[in-house]
Order: C-alpha cells, then structure tokens, then sequence
C-alpha cells in the first residue's frame, strides 16, 4: 500500500494507564494523582445496587464550595504582590482560561504551585518578547509556545528585574487579558475572599451544577480487582470497563445482538443485571481538593456491608488546559481529552485508569 | 469489511437535537470522516453533518468542556 494510502488508516495517537492500589495503602498514590490534575470540569460517580444519594456523600456533594469566573481579567494582574500573598502563597489557587481554545488562541492557567502558564502563537510570543520554549506537539516549525512564570520564585518580586520585565510585557508590551475561571482552597479559612478581591461587577460566584439518576436494570460487568486483564468467564477487563463505562455515561444501549442493523455494543461478559445504579453528576470548575473529599467518602461508602461489588469515579479534564498532569503539557489534536476513573472495590482494592489524547505526555 | 464498505456502530440517537454517537473500527476513523465530511445530501435532500467530538474513548464523549455553560 502507498504511504498516503497507509496514512489514512491511522488513527491519532492516545494513551490509556492503569494502575492497581489499595486506599488505605501508606504509599498508595490515588490522592496524589488526584493532586496533580489541576483543571476538572465534570466528575460523575456511578454506584450499583445503589437508588439514592448515599448518606456519606450528602455532605462531600453539600460542600463543593463555590468557583468564581472574572470576566476581561488582564493577565498581569495576576502578578500583583497582594494577589500573590494572599491567594498564591497561601492555600491553593486554580486559574483557567475560559472559552479559548489550546489549538488556536493563546491561553493561560495558574497553578497551584504558583507557576502561571502561558500557551501562546508564534506572533504573541515574539511580541511578548519573554523567555519560553516551543510546544512539544508543534511539529517542525513551531506555532505555538510555553512560557512558565513562577510566581512564588524568591527571585520574582517587585523591586527585580525579572518581575519588572514580566509585567512590562504583560501591561505594555503586549497586554493579554481572557475570561478566567478561578477557586481559592485554604483549609480552616473562609473561602468568599477572592469575591471581595476583584470588582463586583467583574467576578460572579458559581457552585458546580449536580443532577442524580437512578438507571434501572443496568447490565453492569463482572470485576476482580485483581484480574486487571480480566480472566475468561470470570471476569472483564481494565478496557472493557472502561468502554462499558463511557457506554453508561452516553446513555448507549447495551442490548444490542450483533446482528443488529444500527450497533453491535454489547455489555462486555460476564456481567450481571442491577435493579437499580445511582448516579450523579458533578459540573464547573472543580478542584482536586473536592475529588479527594468525594474519593474518600465513596471508600467509606463500603464500610458498612453493601451489596455493590464496586463503584466507579470518573473526572473529565478540560479540554482547552495547557497542561493536564503537574505541569506536563497537554494539547488538542483531534480531542482534548485527559481523563481519569476510579473503579473503588469492597475491599478497596482501587483501579485508577488515565487516558489522554495526541498531544500529552505519559501521566506520571 | 465487506468490499471498501466499513461497519459502523449508531451507538446513540438523539431525535430532539439530531445529534448521533457512531463508533467505527481506529483504520476507518479518516474515511468515516471524511464520508461525513463530503455528504452533501441524502435522498434528494441537502444534509450536512458537523462532528462534534471525536475520541478514542467512548468515556471522553461523556463529558466536553467546550460545551461547558456557566449561568
């Protein structure tokens, strides 16, 4: 076959992890991962044998806390000392860009390890005139670049160098401002002061959208936590879960016969029937410290004898994030996706799957 | 394959806002496309058909930030 005849048969590039652990592991990494995935917009857990909100969720789903959007936000002003001191240097502060896009404008974040990422175009970068580096997923003439402020850097104040010359190009040189979404987490302190920071008619104050459903007389596949490649008759494996999984979420049927006209899906086998799987859903701009509350809570859940044998916690990252884990860059090629689910077992023997898209690196 | 035809799965149909799932074998996702792409019209009738989301995990499409809508 001729290589441009070859070239249409292939499919992007992707990736899906899996890692194995136990919860109450000393070195388990469930939470860190969790950490390490700054920028979640959507979480959804789907409990088995379950027809309402678990009681040791009540509160985790209760107490989501609030996200804020600040609209026309020039990038500098992120860089002012009160700003930093306040929000930066202490707890954990989350910023995004919204509503731009990673494979055609520029595009911001902050992280919180206090280091500002800026995703820019080629002309942006000339204009800005500061020091980054090219985009891994540019190909050979690059068109995009990375440029990485740490703000928290003992070097980066306001009587230096460095930060005179970040906020001239930021204010003057080539004043970038977007629409951001912004959380501020400080455990033991209240969390309305980012509200009181910016002008009223600038920020607005949002809680994460959350709709339940009981799905009746779901197909759910058959699990041991420690076949992970599944084992013939007994039980399915890490990437059949994961396909019945995205199946459930998209509400695709799961009866069909493979002679059927329209689709071939199928529940993977062995599977069982439930009465009943609860599910909730979880929208906005929410932050890994809320993930591991939920994710701690479900493992309570199976503290008292339940009848499900597992239950799964799926986090969609935003698709237009500079990064997706720490500060590994991400991009969008035909998708921006990186994801992560949970699939917690009585015993809380945990899966964690990653999957990300073309332009990622590895999860750690 | 049954001659340079390609199985394709309708996973999901939504009749309200015309929006469908369709799965396709990883070596047919470019021609899948591109037939999309290039339809034009159906039964006399001019169609065209936009792609939303496109993933190699069924579980990606569950969730899309950019359609994400703050209030």
């Amino acid at each position: 076959m001729s290589a441009p005849l070859r070239r249409l048969q292939q499919a992007p590039r992707h990736l899906l992890v899996c890692e194995k652990g136990h919860a109450r592991h000393a070195r388990s990494r469930h939470e860190a991962h969790v950490r390490d995935h700054a920028y979640n917009c959507r979480v959804s857990v789907l409990i088995p044998e379950c027809g309402m909100l678990p009681q040791v969720l009540k509160s985790a789903v209760a107490d989501l806390g609030e996200y804020y959007v600040v609209r026309g936000l020039p990038v500098h002003q992120l860089l002012d000392l009160e700003f930093i001191e306040c929000f930066v240097r202490k707890g954990s502060c989350y910023a995004l860009a919204y509503n731009t896009r990673i494979d055609q404008d520029n595009t911001a974040a902050l992280l919180p390890t206090g280091k500002l990422i800026l995703s820019v175009d080629k002309d942006t970068y000339e204009e800005l005139g500061l020091q980054g580096h090219p985009s891994r997923y540019s190909g050979k003439k690059p068109m995009r670049y990375i440029i990485t402020i740490d703000l928290t850097d003992s070097n980066f104040h306001p009587d230096g160098k460095k930060h005179k010359r970040v906020l001239w190009a930021l204010k003057e040189k080539k004043p970038l401002e977007f629409d951001f979404l912004l959380a501020w987490y400080n455990s033991g302190a209240e969390g309305s002061t980012l509200m009181s920071y910016f002008p009223k008619n600038q920020i607005q104050a949002l809680k994460p959208k959350v709709t339940f459903s009981t799905l009746r007389d779901l197909q759910c596949p058959v699990l041991q936590s420690n076949e992970l490649e599944g084992k013939p008759e007994e039980s399915c494996s890490t990437e059949e879960l994961f396909e019945w999984l995205g199946a459930v979420l998209n509400q695709v049927n799961l009866d069909n016969v493979s002679s059927s006209f329209l689709s071939t899906y199928c529940c993977p086998q062995p599977n069982t029937v439930v009465d009943q799987a609860f599910l909730c859903t979880i929208t906005g701009f929410i932050i890994p410290e809320k993930i591991i509350q939920l994710l701690e809570q479900l493992c309570c859940y199976f503290s008292e004898p339940k009848l499900a044998q597992w239950l799964t916690l799926t986090v969609h990252g935003f698709a237009d994030s500079p990064v997706s884990w720490r500060e590994n860059e991400h991009g969008f090629h035909k998708g921006g996706e990186n994801l992560y689910n949970f699939v917690i077992f009585r015993n809380l023997d945990y899966w964690l799957q990653m999957a990300l898209g073309t332009n990622d690196d590895c999860p750690p | 394959q049954v001659g340079a035809a390609l199985p394709v799965d309708v996973l999901v149909y939504e009749e309200k806002s015309l929006c469908a799932v369709l799965r396709v074998v990883s070596g047919g996702f470019v021609k899948l496309w591109s037939a999309l792409t290039l339809q034009g019209f159906y039964q006399n009738r001019r169609c065209a058909f936009r792609v939303l989301q496109t993933s190699p995990f069924l579980l990606a499409l569950a969730g899309n930030s950019r359609e994400l809508v703050l209030d």
